[in-house]
Parts: C-alpha cells; structure tokens; sequence
C-alpha cells in the first residue's frame, strides 16, 4: 500500500519511512518558564503534539523531474495549506495532520538515477 | 578492465617499458541506499561516487631511479596489439599518479604505479577505448 497525504502519493518515487516524534505528557520546566534559572520544579502542560517525520528518498530519472516531484511536495507544505490525513504505508492514518516542513539531507545525488534525501515534517497542531 | 602484456604504455608522452599487466578497476567510492516500512530488504540503491583506479606492472631488469611522483598528472595512453589490426585497441585517460611500489620474487623484481583516473566532468567516463571490432 503506497503512503499518501490528502489522498497524494507524495513520496512514492522512492523508499520512505515513518518516524513518530515524541508523545505522552509535556512536562515544562518551572525554571524556563519563570526566566529564573533558581527556580526549581517542572509541571504538566497538556501533552506533546503529534508530530510525525517521513524520512526517505526521492528518486527521479532526470533532474526536472525531480524538480516536480519536489514541487509537488512544497505545494502541500506551504503556509495557508489545509490539514488532512496521513496514511503510512501499512494503512495507519492520521487525522488532521498539517504538513510543516520538508528539508533536503545533502546534496541531490547524481548516479543511474538522479536522487536526494529527505525529511518531511507533519503535525497535528493544537489551538 | 585487464590487459595482460599490452603493447605500448605511455605515460605524458614517456614510453614505460617493461609492462607486463595493466588492471583499469571501477568502484564505488560512495553507495546511496533506501529501506521503506514495508520490511527488511533494501529496496533502492545507486553508485553515486565512482573511482576508476589502475595499476601498471612493470618488470624491472635494473637500477629504477625515475619513478613518477605522486601527484603527477598525465595521460596513460595503453595499446593494447594482438598482432591484428582489427583488434587493436587504445585505450587512454587522463591520471594522477598515487604511489610507487616494488615487490621481488627472487631476482625477479616489479614495479607497480597505482593512479587514479580522473575526468573532465563529473558525468564522463574517464577511460576511452579506440579501436577494435
């Protein structure tokens, strides 16, 4: 089952793998808060927000057509872009996510094919 | 690529006598590989660096006190001659000298010059072969 975003297969030209950044309850520390490093103690604010990172490859077969497979990407990571849902590869989704950034891993990379690195993050963003 | 007794080898233009074995070997010199979710096996995987690396065997009857020095920069031309003129072939690039090494075996001793070829550009074969059938 290939993955997708708003029902786009985004990043299907090559391998790519699902990262689920940190979860559970946020604990803040008192002291960032306060500004006053002497202030000892931390509390709960809720829990973490659901970020996920796509970490993968982009594999095109000259380097205009990876120019549109990242084209297509940054049209769904711009400011202003809607929400939708994520869906992995074995069909897990997630609601609601906003795709915040994508970011290249080194140089594209010119063999038999012409390739690059990256990682994309999404977040379901709290009000 | 193997050449076993080639005819004649220059190095910028200066004839290396003697030679006996001439390897012209290709590598990668950095491998990019892709894993998906979807299990174990890497699925993607490309030569994005490549070095073609060569060595010159060169029997040595006497004294040799004009080995090239590395970092030299020259062309390596090869004629490979089976005596045929339709199988003629020369084969030519552009290299950097890496280093010099003996070796012995009773009286018998070898020099070995190990280059690396390099290209004008980056999506260019260094080696060209001319000639043959």
């Amino acid at each position: 089952m290939a993955s997708s975003f708003k029902g786009q297969n985004l990043f299907g030209s090559g391998g790519h793998r699902f990262v689920n950044r940190r979860m559970g309850r946020r604990v803040v520390s008192l002291s960032a808060v306060s500004g006053d490093p002497s202030v000892p103690g931390t509390f709960e604010s809720g829990d973490w927000e659901v970020w996920v990172e796509v970490r993968g490859r982009l594999v095109a077969s000259s380097d205009s057509a990876l120019w549109s497979l990242r084209d297509n990407i940054l049209d769904e990571a711009k400011f202003g872009v809607s929400a939708g849902t994520l869906r992995d590869e074995q069909g897990h989704q997630w609601t609601g996510m906003r795709f915040l950034t994508y970011e290249e891993v080194g140089p594209t990379q010119r063999g038999r094919e012409v390739s690059v690195g990256y990682v994309a993050v999404f977040g379901r963003q709290t009000a | 690529m193997l050449v076993i007794r080639p005819g004649v080898v220059k190095f910028g233009g200066i004839e290396w006598d003697g030679v006996v074995r001439v390897a012209i070997e290709s590598s990668s010199a950095e491998m990019v590989e892709q894993w998906d979710d979807e299990g174990p096996n890497l699925m993607f995987a490309d030569s994005t660096r490549r070095k073609t690396s060569v060595s010159v065997f060169q029997a040595v009857e006497g004294d040799d006190l004009l080995s090239p020095d590395p970092g030299a920069e020259s062309v390596l031309v090869v004629e490979v001659d089976r005596g045929n003129d339709a199988d003629a072939k020369v084969i030519s690039m552009k290299t950097v000298v890496q280093g010099v090494s003996y070796s012995f075996s009773g009286s018998r001793s070898t020099r070995l010059i190990r280059l690396v070829a390099v290209s004008t550009q980056g999506n260019i074969d260094p080696v060209s072969v001319i000639g043959g059938g």
